[in-house]
């Protein structure tokens, strides 16, 4: 699988893409909603795991503009680094399909992934 | 200023309005009582003793029971009541479109960091408006108001909670976004649509229909539940009983089935290996919010209390380390089995046109719930104490 990594940290890009290294999958990084879009444009994505705040476009405000805009098909997995309540139902009702609690480790990324692609 | 004031003071609404949204506030909470026995927290031998002892002891309900049960029957209370915003919406004192309006100038005008305290001077309540909890109300989207975003939580300062509670709007800060209104094809009936359009009123976005897809589906009881409270909704299903296609069967398929099921493994093993429990339960929170939407978007209202229960549960969980979450998943996390055994007997019984009632009468089911609500008891019970 090719994934888009967009989260503003590179240590956490670095880390995401180490674990999808080693599953034998690609990782390409957006630091941001904008850089992501950018990228998109450019790339096919299967998967895009996306940070919460990020600064330029934040992690929902990406949400919102694939809403309106349907730059991407891909599913789009939420990091963040609380489990809410309210920002799980923010996430989902904005079209996230999973939500991952930073840090995470690898058996965790790819549990999720199992579950968004019933592997 | 409180919220109520300004929109009194802006002639959003008159003082007669706000006093009968007042009256009706107070007569929907559920009594403590009756929230005790809905709650199934005490069986009929333990309400009878309770009953004695408030007699005896000349004291009240909320006296005699013990905390974790105090605690879990305001929880219930909170989460079964109103908001004044939300009644005066309901009774057509206020438009969706001046709430917004009203509410983005209040907020405006506030210190950001500022919580406005307000509102209701009664015997039994008094609810706050936090100043974050307005943002809330930019949650507003063209005539649908979100309320399912609404949620309370318990005055810290307040001695007595059973006079006092605080009811917080909980906020997105965002002013977009949740309702969809693309085009696509439709598959209900026009009669189906006609009775759900009639059903939900002027805040239910009709595109909802369109998607034909499970998956799409759901999303769109994910967004529906975004702007509508499930309480709405039952209550609208209770009002106009309807024809309705059943979207709780579309949602809550084999797929979901296995998925949650997946999940409840993947919690258990990360317990067993000394793994990451709270990761595993937003995925969880996740699915069983869609099912009970669906649940409640059906008029499935047993089924979807008991889904509210797990709900509350993982809410819980979510404020808990791992070293409760492990032992608590090890001990609870299987009672999710008998949980989705239940919901699939019911999906099965209503694609077979029986009614929930009916269906929970049936010996092997009627036990399963029982053993279900249980479960859910106990479950509650060990995180309270823990």
């Amino acid at each position: 699988m090719n994934i888009l990594v967009v989260d503003d940290s590179k240590a956490i890009y670095m880390m995401v893409s180490q674990m999808l290294d080693e599953a034998g999958h690609t990782s390409i990084w957006a630091e941001n909603g904008v850089d992501a879009i950018d990228k998109i444009k450019t790339n096919k994505f299967d998967a895009i795991l996306l940070d919460w705040n990020m600064p330029v476009m934040t992690g929902p405000e990406f949400l919102e503009k694939n809403k309106t805009d349907s730059f991407t098909d891909a599913p789009i997995l939420m990091m963040t680094t609380e489990n809410k309540p309210d920002h799980i139902k923010k996430a989902l009702s904005l079209g996230a399909v999973e939500y991952i609690m930073k840090p995470f480790t690898s058996d965790i990324l790819f549990d999720k992934l199992e579950l968004v692609f019933d592997l | 200023m409180f919220f109520a004031k300004y929109l009194i003071d802006n002639k959003y609404i008159n003082k007669e309005q706000f006093l009968e949204c007042i009256k009706i506030h107070q007569e929907i909470v559920p009594s403590f009582f009756n929230s005790l026995v809905e709650l199934n927290l005490l069986h009929e031998d333990e309400l009878y003793e309770l009953c004695q002892q408030v007699m005896k002891n000349k004291s009240t309900f909320v006296d005699e029971v013990s905390e974790d049960v105090r605690d879990m029957v305001y929880d219930y209370q909170k989460n079964n009541q109103k908001s004044i915003a939300e009644l005066l919406y309901e009774n057509g004192y206020i438009s969706a479109e001046n709430l917004k309006e009203a509410a983005k100038s209040y907020r405006d005008q506030l210190p950001s960091s500022q919580e406005i305290s307000v509102v209701q001077d009664s015997t039994e309540e008094k609810s706050v408006i936090s100043a974050a909890a307005l943002e809330s109300l930019k949650e507003l989207q063209g005539d649908s108001f979100d309320m399912s975003e609404f949620s309370s939580s318990e005055d810290s300062k307040t001695e007595d909670v059973s006079n006092n509670k605080e009811v917080e709007l909980e906020v997105e800060a965002e002013d977009n976004g949740v309702s969809s209104s693309e085009s696509s094809e439709v598959e209900l009936s026009a009669a189906a649509i006609e009775s759900l359009k009639e059903l939900q009123g002027e805040s239910f976005d009709m595109s909802v229909l369109g998607e034909s897809s499970n998956e799409n589906n759901e999303k769109k009881v994910q967004e529906q539940l975004n702007n509508l409270s499930e309480k709405e909704i039952v209550q609208n299903i209770a009002n106009h009983k309807t024809d309705v296609e059943c979207d709780f069967a579309q949602v809550f398929n084999l797929k979901k089935y296995n998925k949650i099921l997946k999940i409840k493994d993947m919690i258990l093993k990360a317990a067993q290996n000394d793994g990451e429990v709270s990761n595993y339960l937003n995925s969880l929170y996740k699915e069983i919010h869609v099912v009970k939407g669906a649940a409640a978007l059906d008029g499935v209202s047993k089924l979807s209390k008991i889904l509210d229960v797990w709900e509350l549960i993982i809410d819980l969980l979510f404020k808990k380390d791992e070293t409760f979450l492990r032992p608590w998943a090890n001990k609870y996390i299987t009672s999710l089995e008998e949980t989705l055994d239940v919901s699939w007997k019911i999906r099965e019984g209503l694609n077979g046109n029986h009614s929930e009632d009916d269906i929970l009468k049936q010996d092997d089911v009627k036990s399963q719930y029982i053993t279900c609500v249980s479960n859910l008891k106990n479950s509650l019970k060990y995180i309270k104490e823990g």
